[in-house]
């Protein structure tokens, strides 16, 4: 316990430290952030390990300003002298350049959330992985699967900030990612589970449902391409958040890259299912932090309650601009979200399903990508399970199709959304989200014509 | 810098430690950029990663360690933390790992910057925003430019690789990266948006060849034509050609990530997925005659340039598919052993945070002796596809979406007008089959190929001439 609270100690000391030496160089402002971590990643491939990874980095990125002049630095080395150097150096060539429309004053101190720590389960996680990886193809293959792939990864760091403004704070961080794709014959499953305390049981839960999807879908049928019912599983729900909550940021909308271009506050933009939120301080969250990278105490914000749009995400560079307070979500140039979250409905799955005439059940997807982001025309092609529902009733596995259709269609088309949130963060999720089954109508499908 | 003989010391002291084969490698970026919106600077900066890599074959179990402390002490720790941690789980390997031979070398190679990024500010560097920013105004004369974002990214690569079998390969790479999105707005006809990346090996000259004012000015004012102009394309099957661009990213994505022998394997299975080609697929046909595909690490000058891997092997070009066979994979050592051959060359890694995996460089669809007016001559009625927004493709790379930009529509061998959204989605073996002629315009394209996990950004080219293909049915986007 010495150590820890030493460690936490010498990179906070050494954030402040390097402030001094930016200030000392001439710069007005500045913001220090540095983070030092540890991860273990084990490689899961033809029901064997491919490669197991180990990580000891430090990493150090600042925010520096002279006139209103912006510049924002990042060196992964634990080199700081050779840091200070770079930055002194870079002081001259700052003042050629002109004030940055998104300068606005550093925040001052407030009132800070209970950091965060590390949990005991993580710490335990870390030491033994080999464990777990051997537990899961166990288990994994107590279903008479064909092969097995995935990965399982542990971290485990200190992240601490100083500022110009008086803000210096340090908080520890500790996280697990898992996810498992399972084949078996012409099918397969894929699932994600992680967060901030490892449980082993979330692991099993990930495991079997892959596995169940690979069974179930091991046999495929072709089905044509049209207009259906789509239930989308969290994994999916959990890859087009990503896409909205990268839409949400201010600066993003302000480069072109957005949805919410010329939305206003309280216009009403998508179905009333549909609640979007932005929570940090979720201590299950994979994203869970107390504070953002401008030092200030993060905070669970609305950005769609009821399918009414209620909030950008800001820094306080975007929140000048804009006439508002900061969400809390720095990015020292681009807001962006911490750990989203889909307000969970009323129905199970099987009471979703029965809700469905004419439909098909997408269990996962990959290659999301847009005509235009704006419009929100985009298309994204299913992997794994994918069911045919008629009549209240899953009926047979079916082959891919693509998903080709407008975002704000898809949200304007929620008509339920399921009881059950899981914690998603994979290789096509990298925010994590807590998303339930959603049942989106009229879906417009496609497929290769030749 | 390293000092080399701390790696020499720490693969030494790995076989001493039980591993039957070591790598280390000091890998080092150093950069600067700026970006830019409208016609102001959001902010500039610099980039800075420099650490170790360390790679070891323990009882055929892989094991990978990676840090930015260079101390020997610290080096000393990651080494034993890569073995340990591979020790541990080599019981759970059915099939233990193992690398193919290959020659011992020690070469030293570095791409020349004529104009250094280091003698040259910020300032000057990005001086042509500005220009960018009244060019692409000028450009339109009724539709308005919503939004513009130019980036602009220079980085200097360098490694020492050092491997217990004796090799050494050091080398230096600086590239330059502008990235561009631009949006024009007309109320009654919608957005159209443009986004596309510059992306080479050299110094700051080739700021000046690129001309980006004058690209960007001519693709807006076509673009603003296609909002006020374009239509619905034309039903039923048509003959289409595809413009370079779209060409290198269908050859990047239908043969060269197909062609990665660890994905046809199932090491990506997880990830990125699959392959179609299946182990034993060498020599199927895939295509027509003349549909050949390359990849050519060694294209002086390219974005996706070396000449030496990440496994300190000689890198050379690689037929991917050959007159429409299936040819030769991607490999790295592993696979190499896997599939009885030798590895070429094709194992990179990112950063000093990434393990070398299987990667393309430039790729690219092998030109023809067609001009581009013998391509169209005799199309009745056709689209001519120049470029595109959206794409994608299944994770065993056969079916495949590309949903055009700039595209015009073809009419007794004549352009005739414009289209708008034309979608196609098609088979890979489709695309390959129905390619009947290729014109003599080579081009090459800059892109961040992602793969691996953690993942791995790296730079590649594709690219390609102007290609033909007949009897295709096009859809139109988003639905």
């Amino acid at each position: 316990m010495k150590a820890k609270v030493k460690e936490k100690d010498i990179v906070l000391k050494t954030a402040e430290r390097v402030l001094e030496e930016v200030l000392k160089a001439g710069y007005s402002e500045s913001i220090v952030l540095i983070d030092k971590s540890k991860s273990v990643m084990v490689k899961i491939a033809n029901n064997q390990p491919s490669i197991v990874q180990s990580w000891d980095e430090t990493t150090v990125t600042m925010c520096m300003v002279k006139n209103k002049r912006v510049a924002v630095v990042s060196f992964e080395t634990s080199n700081i002298e050779n840091i200070v150097k770079t930055v002194r150096k870079m002081l001259p060539e700052i003042s050629f350049i002109e004030e940055s429309e998104y300068y606005a004053p550093l925040p001052k101190p407030e009132a800070t959330s209970v950091p965060f720590t590390i949990h005991r389960s993580i710490i335990e996680a870390f030491e033994k992985p080999e464990k777990i990886v051997d537990s899961i193809v166990s288990i994994a293959l107590t279903y008479n699967v064909d092969k097995i792939a995935g990965m399982f990864k542990v971290s485990m760091g200190v992240h601490s900030l100083a500022s110009s403004a008086g803000v210096s704070l340090v908080e520890e961080h500790g996280t697990y990612e898992y996810y498992i794709r399972v084949f078996k014959g012409e099918g397969s499953g894929q699932w994600a589970s992680a967060g901030r305390i490892f449980r082993e049981k979330n692991i099993a839960e990930a495991t079997r449902i892959a596995s169940e999807y690979a069974m179930e879908s091991s046999k495929l049928e072709t089905v044509e391409p049209g207009v259906y019912d789509i239930i989308l599983s969290p994994m999916v729900v959990g890859n087009l958040l990503n896409v909205i909550g990268r839409m949400a940021s201010a600066l993003n909308v302000d480069m072109g890259f957005s949805i919410f271009a010329g939305k206003r506050v309280n216009e009403k933009m998508f179905s009333s299912k549909l609640t979007l939120i932005d929570d940090p301080v979720n201590p299950e969250s994979y994203g869970a932090t107390s504070f953002d990278d401008e030092g200030l105490p993060t905070r669970r914000n609305i950005i769609i309650e009821n399918g009414v749009f209620k909030t950008l995400l800001h820094n306080s560079k975007t929140a000048a601009k804009y006439g508002v307070k900061s969400t809390s979500n720095a990015g020292l140039i681009v807001p962006h979200p911490w750990s989203l979250e889909l307000r969970p409905g009323e129905l199970t799955l099987e009471e979703l399903i029965s809700k469905v005439k004419n439909g098909i059940l997408v269990t996962n997807n990959w290659y999301t990508r847009m005509q235009n982001y704006v419009e929100g025309s985009f298309s994204t092609v299913t992997r794994d399970a994918l069911f045919l529902i008629r009549d209240g009733r899953i009926v047979k596995a079916i082959r891919k199709l693509r998903i080709a259709d407008k975002l704000p269609r898809i949200f304007n088309n929620i008509k339920e959304v399921g009881n059950r949130p899981y914690q998603i963060k994979w290789w096509e999720v990298k925010t994590p989200v807590f998303a339930p089954y959603i049942l989106v109508e009229k879906v417009h499908t496609t497929k290769h014509m030749l | 810098m390293i000092d080399e003989t701390l790696l020499e010391y720490i693969v030494t002291k790995g076989i001493g430690l039980g591993a039957s084969y070591v790598e280390a490698r000091y890998h080092k970026h150093k950069g600067s950029y700026a970006v830019t919106k409208m016609d102001k600077i959001i902010s500039v900066g610099k980039i800075l990663s420099e650490g170790v890599a360390i790679r070891v074959l323990v009882k055929g179990s892989l094991g990978f360690s990676s840090t930015n402390n260079i101390s020997k002490e610290n080096l000393e720790h990651a080494l034993e933390r890569a073995i340990s941690r591979a020790k541990a789980l080599s019981y759970m390997y059915v099939e233990p790992m193992n690398f193919a031979g290959t020659k011992t070398v020690t070469r030293s190679y570095e791409v020349k910057e004529y104009k250094k990024f280091e003698d040259v500010p910020i300032n000057e560097k990005i001086g042509f925003y500005k220009e960018v920013f009244s060019s692409l105004r000028n450009a339109l004369s009724q539709a308005k430019l919503q939004s513009l974002l130019l980036e602009y990214f220079d980085d200097v690569e360098e490694k020492i690789i050092v491997t217990s079998e004796g090799s050494k390969v050091k080398s230096s790479i600086p590239r330059i990266l502008i990235f561009y999105n631009f949006i024009l707005h007309l109320p009654e006809k919608g957005t159209i948006q443009r986004m596309y990346e510059l992306g080479a090996s050299g110094g700051l000259e080739l700021l000046d060849k690129w001309k980006v004012s004058d690209k960007i000015y001519n693709e807006a004012k076509i673009l603003e034509k296609v909002l006020l102009e374009g239509r619905s394309p034309p039903k039923g099957k048509v003959d289409v050609v595809l413009g370079s661009e779209i060409v290198g990213l269908m050859v990047h994505e239908s043969a060269g990530h197909p062609s990665e022998a660890d994905r046809i394997l199932g090491r990506e299975a997880a990830q990125a997925g699959e392959s179609f080609i299946k182990k034993g697929m060498a020599g199927k046909r895939i295509g027509s005659e003349i549909s050949t595909v390359i990849d050519d690490p060694t294209i002086p000058g390219s974005y996706g340039y070396y000449l030496y891997d990440d496994e300190c092997v000689e890198a050379r070009p690689k037929y991917l598919y050959k007159n429409g066979i299936i040819n030769e994979h991607l490999h790295n050592r592993w696979t190499a052993k896997i599939f009885k051959t030798k590895s070429n060359g094709s194992a990179r890694a990112m950063d000093y945070t990434s393990e070398p995996i299987i990667r393309m460089s430039n790729t690219y669809f092998k030109p023809g002796d067609y001009s581009f007016e013998e391509l169209i001559e005799d199309i009745k009625l056709g689209v001519y596809i120049r470029n595109y927004m959206e794409w994608n493709i299944d994770d065993t790379r056969w079916s495949q979406r590309y949903v055009g930009l700039e595209s015009y529509l073809i009419e007794n061998g004549e352009i005739k007008g414009l289209v708008r959204n034309p979608a196609i989605e098609i088979t890979t073996k489709g695309f390959y089959e129905s390619v009947d002629a290729v014109d003599k315009n080579l081009e090459f394209h800059a892109g961040t190929c992602g793969k691996g996990e953690p993942h791995q950004g790296i730079p590649v080219w594709f690219g390609g001439p102007n290609v033909r293909l007949r009897n295709i049915i096009l859809g139109v986007a988003p639905y």
